[in-house]
């Protein structure tokens, strides 16, 4: 049984503009012990799904219309705020790119660290110490005791990326949403950072849902991958269904558009056109106008979803035999 | 190799910033080696990549090269002349023929005034145009160039789209047909789709019009796609310099070694498999970095002489130099 299983998501931002429709019918389910790496470019809905699933939104601007979220037999979308609370940087943890933005920089790493056991746990202050000292030195913070009543400020990026990694510890999260929690870092901090998330899910059995924009970074990590283009999932696939076997046009062309450190004299593929404004009128496939295999069909109607196995599915009037047929 | 010089020679530059304490008393704490002992050149028609994490400088180096930042010591010669000892008159003349794009286009774009003016200014200062209607053909002709609708030109910055602004960054560089335009992080704020589509414009204006580019980016996949030649910096330094391909071959520092195998691949197999060389610790502080080897306190082959002495800069090959006391034949 998944673990967390999300179904139709729809969440929507009233504006004066007009209506946003940020996730358009989102479904994915994530596997205990699993990392779901989840992709797509700047206003994809990638972030506001997951900030939905937590109820991180505001609301209004943002309306969910629709959906269900099951996380131990629990509609996450429906629960009261204080049941979701206590979920919240509980069971399910979350990382952002910008640590600096979730730790208080008023108070010691040590207040914060130890807050969460007191208050939900109801661990004397001591215990409580103890523990967040002995988080801190699994996430490879080096002199962890001294480290922990410094403030935010005097810490690192990838330090503060870790203090975030050691809260979900602390309290035994069952689930660690990152939403790029890399994306700010260097490389070398970077790989640093992922290879800690990758030994902890393997150490603790802990799942991950890793929202980036960065193709690389979910490659090495994730088991899964959904793929997100305005609002909408396009394909959903394992790793390498993904990487090797990409079938939606826009994954292909995603792929095609990126610039390798592994190959030379590579012809970058770009493209062409922009994302479409959010508050534009939705009808048809919304890659329609950018796809170098659209046809007249592509701009009406619901787009339908292509099956290639269980696992491996996209959105697109373009089936298989289609796609073979223009091949040859 | 020609013995002709080339368009740009950059002789141990340098850029130090004081660092102060707050406030109109603050006393100095010493200062801040942005940029040190920097050299390379760079034919014309070519591109230098520059790479390397935040702070090590890469974007202090391009600015001093361009005359933002008054050189703390060291050259740059462009087309022979030294910049350095130019003024006037002939200073202005020069700046025709190099030119800058930034990362935040709309940090660099004036909100004020529209794309027409935008283009048209530096045809303006540099009398490039001899009436106003040859200034429209030539704005137009641009515009068409970097793929803008000319119906765009009467509209202003903030009515286009982060891919769009760089593309009329790109036409006002392209504007005064300079020899060499200074690009930093051109394309690291957008999305990927948009960013190749700015990669290969660049790409198809160097073959078009012969520009050279010293292209800044911390992103080493962008680099190494533009490149010929690339330089990698480390707090204010140089450890590398090589042709691309021979730096993705054989990478001799221990620094670009890691570098270029933190880079995450689009490659789940290869990805799985991949022996990371993963570094110790972050960047130390550009206020007091590491004496001697910049390096040490983050490399996983140092040993004695790296804290002694400055490392001597080695040459593997013809055009490939690394500062580094140990060998290169490990």
């Amino acid at each position: 049984m998944p673990l967390l299983q999300v179904e139709d998501l729809r969440v929507f931002f009233h504006t004066y503009a007009g209506v946003i429709r940020a996730v358009d019918g989102l479904s994915f389910s994530l596997e205990p012990g699993q990392c779901l790496g989840v992709v797509g470019e700047s206003g994809s809905g990638k972030s506001a799904a997951m900030m939905a699933l937590l109820g991180l939104l505001p609301q209004p601007p943002a309306k969910i219309h629709g959906g269900r979220a099951l996380f131990h037999h629990q509609d996450l979308l429906c629960l009261p705020k204080r049941e979701l609370r206590k979920i919240r940087g509980n069971k399910i943890a979350m990382i952002f790119q910008d640590p600096m933005t979730s730790l208080n920089p008023y108070l010691r790493i040590s207040t914060q660290m130890t807050e969460i056991l007191t208050t939900h746990e109801g661990v004397s202050t001591k215990n409580a110490l103890s523990r967040a000292i002995a988080a801190l030195e699994q996430v490879g913070i080096a002199d962890a005791s001294r480290a922990i009543v410094q403030y935010p400020h005097q810490f690192s990026g990838g330090m503060r990326q870790r203090v975030m990694i050691a809260m979900a510890l602390l309290t035994k999260a069952e689930i660690i949403i990152a939403d790029e929690p890399t994306t700010a870092l260097d490389v070398t901090i970077q790989a640093q950072i992922i290879e800690l998330l990758r030994s902890l899910q393997q150490r603790y059995g802990l799942s991950l849902i890793l929202v980036t924009h960065d193709l690389g970074v979910v490659a090495g990590i994730s088991d899964h991958i959904l793929v997100m283009y305005n609002g909408r999932l396009v394909e959903r696939g394992t790793v390498e269904d993904i990487f090797y076997r990409p079938s939606h046009p826009y994954t292909e062309g995603l792929l095609q558009a990126l610039p390798r450190v592994d190959q030379q004299h590579q012809h970058l593929y770009a493209i062409p056109g922009a994302p479409p404004l959010p508050t534009a009128q939705r009808q048809g496939c919304s890659f329609a106008p950018r796809c170098p295999q659209v046809m007249p069909m592509c701009y009406e109607g619901e787009v339908p979803w292509v099956a290639i196995n269980q696992q491996h599915q996209y959105l697109c009037h373009l089936t298989t035999e289609l796609k073979e047929g223009a091949a040859r | 190799m020609t013995t002709k010089e080339p368009l740009l020679r950059v002789v141990n530059l340098q850029k130090f910033f004081p660092a102060r304490r707050a406030g109109f008393f603050g006393h100095s704490r010493g200062t801040i080696q942005a940029v040190n002992k920097v050299s390379f050149t760079l034919n014309a028609g070519e591109t230098l990549g520059i790479v390397g994490e935040s702070g090590c400088g890469k974007s202090t180096l391009g600015r001093t090269i361009m005359g933002l930042y008054k050189p703390s010591g060291g050259k740059v010669f462009f087309r022979h002349k030294d910049l350095g000892s130019l003024a006037g008159a002939e200073q202005i003349a020069m700046r025709r023929h190099y030119q800058m794009i930034f990362q935040d286009p709309y940090a660099s774009l004036n909100p004020r005034m529209n794309i027409y003016d935008i283009i048209a200014e530096p045809l303006r200062t540099h009398r490039l145009a001899a009436s106003p209607f040859e200034l429209s053909l030539k704005i137009r002709e641009l515009m068409d160039r970097v793929g803008l609708p000319a119906t765009m030109a009467r509209r202003h910055p903030h009515e286009f789209s982060g891919g769009q602004r760089q593309r009329i960054a790109i036409a006002r560089a392209i504007a005064i047909k300079p020899s060499l335009i200074i690009c930093d992080e051109p394309v690291s704020a957008l999305d990927v789709s948009i960013q190749a589509q700015i990669i290969n414009l660049l790409q198809e204006l160097q073959r078009e019009l012969g520009v050279a580019y010293v292209f800044i980016s911390h992103d080493i996949g962008v680099v190494r796609h533009v490149s010929h030649r690339i330089l990698v910096m480390y707090l204010g330094g140089v450890m590398e310099q090589a042709a691309t391909e021979q730096l993705f071959t054989a990478a001799a520092h221990p620094y670009t070694q890691a570098l270029l195998s933190a880079v995450p691949l689009p490659d789940p197999r290869r990805e799985r498999q991949r022996q990371r060389i993963i570094l110790r610790g972050d960047l130390p502080s550009s206020l007091n970095p590491p004496k001697a080897c910049l390096f040490q306190s983050r490399c996983p082959h140092a040993f004695e002489p790296c804290g002694k002495t400055p490392p001597p800069l080695d040459t593997i090959t013809p055009g490939h130099t690394f500062a580094c006391h140990l060998p290169h034949s490990r």
